[in-house]
């Protein structure tokens, strides 16, 4: 700090001493704690989540290595574990003359890479957890 | 010691003792009531913020995690209730004005101003305070009044520490140069 800077700051210091500050009406305190009164009682019981934060942290890790995982095993046998291990099974299959919607839903997933459908799904499962403990809070809530 | 004393009341309230609530109430309403006041500068709209801030972080009560004290997390629902008062009242309500004090003090006015009494400085100090823009006001209250760091100021106004330590200089020269005036003009009166 400067010199006058620091001199400055004694000279605040110095005026602030001397200075008081507004009170509200004498009825204040009372009112709010009217206001108070009417909202209704804390409950004793402290808010714990139901998915806990070490949950949180342990389904995060296990997305990722889900994903990782995805990653390594690749599509079609493209993967990493399919050129470490030379070999692989040569299932030739080919899918049934369906019709409609389940020909479309086989389509779609034949032209989409296991990896997004993966993570799709990891994506997935997390919100149905999400919204299955925002649920399971409100009933409990409203149990109160 | 006082952030000790606080959690024991929080932890009260958080048993479902809603009248260990007044203990809070009671210790900060004044400084809760003057930084409104200093906001919206009006006694009737601070009170009724005041009183609002206190029903709100009592109604959130059980958010408050403890991190930070109990103090900068009321000024801070303070601040925010303030502030939205203001918005709804238009844009002339939260006007800021640059008054441009910049001069510097010399030491010769500095001895005319320790010279001065107590009564004198606190009158000064008041005339100050009621000229700068209200953000600055509340800024050098929280800092130079009630001993705030930069860091608990920025996490009650939501301003990054540097924006804080900027305006807390810019209002300390605008104040400086108003006791300069002052002074000059005592001066005058005597001579």
């Amino acid at each position: 700090m400067k010199k006058q800077d620091k001199k400055q700051d004694e000279l605040m210091r110095d005026l602030f001493i001397h200075h008081e500050i507004s009170e509200p009406s004498p009825s204040f305190a009372e009112r709010v704690m009217y206001r108070v009164s009417v909202e209704k009682k804390y409950d004793p019981e402290i808010y714990r989540p139901i998915i806990s934060r070490t949950a949180w942290i342990i389904i995060a890790v296990l997305s990722v290595l889900l994903i990782f995982l995805a990653f390594y095993l690749g599509n079609g046998g493209t993967g990493y574990l399919d050129k470490f291990f030379s070999y692989r099974l040569d299932l030739d299959y080919s899918i049934p003359e369906i019709s409609g919607l389940m020909q479309r839903i086989a389509e779609v997933y034949s032209s989409t890479s296991s990896i997004v459908l993966y993570v799709l799904a990891g994506l997935l499962g997390m919100i149905i957890v999400l919204i299955a403990e925002q649920l399971l809070q409100r009933r409990t809530l409203s149990k109160k | 010691m006082e952030h000790k004393e606080d959690k024991h009341y929080i932890a009260r309230v958080l048993k479902g003792e809603s009248d260990a609530y007044a203990f809070l109430v009671n210790k900060y309403k004044s400084m809760a009531y003057s930084l409104a006041l200093k906001l919206v500068r009006n006694r009737e709209d601070a009170e009724e913020i005041a009183q609002d801030a206190f029903v709100k972080a009592y109604q959130s009560l059980g958010q408050f995690r403890g991190s930070s004290r109990f103090s900068t997390w009321l000024y801070r629902i303070v601040y925010n209730t303030s502030i939205s008062r203001l918005r709804r009242a238009g844009p002339e309500a939260v006007r800021i004005e640059d008054s441009g004090y910049e001069e510097k003090e010399s030491s010769g006015e500095m001895d005319a101003y320790y010279r001065l009494k107590d009564q004198e400085r606190k009158k000064i100090l008041d005339i100050a305070l009621e000229k700068l823009d209200p953000d600055e006001n509340f800024l050098v209250t929280l800092y130079y009044y009630d001993d705030k760091d930069l860091d608990e100021i920025a996490q009650i106004t939501g301003l990054t520490g540097n924006n804080v330590k900027v305006k807390i200089f810019r209002a300390r020269q605008k104040i400086a140069g108003m006791l300069k005036k002052y002074l000059k003009d005592e001066l005058t009166g005597i001579l």
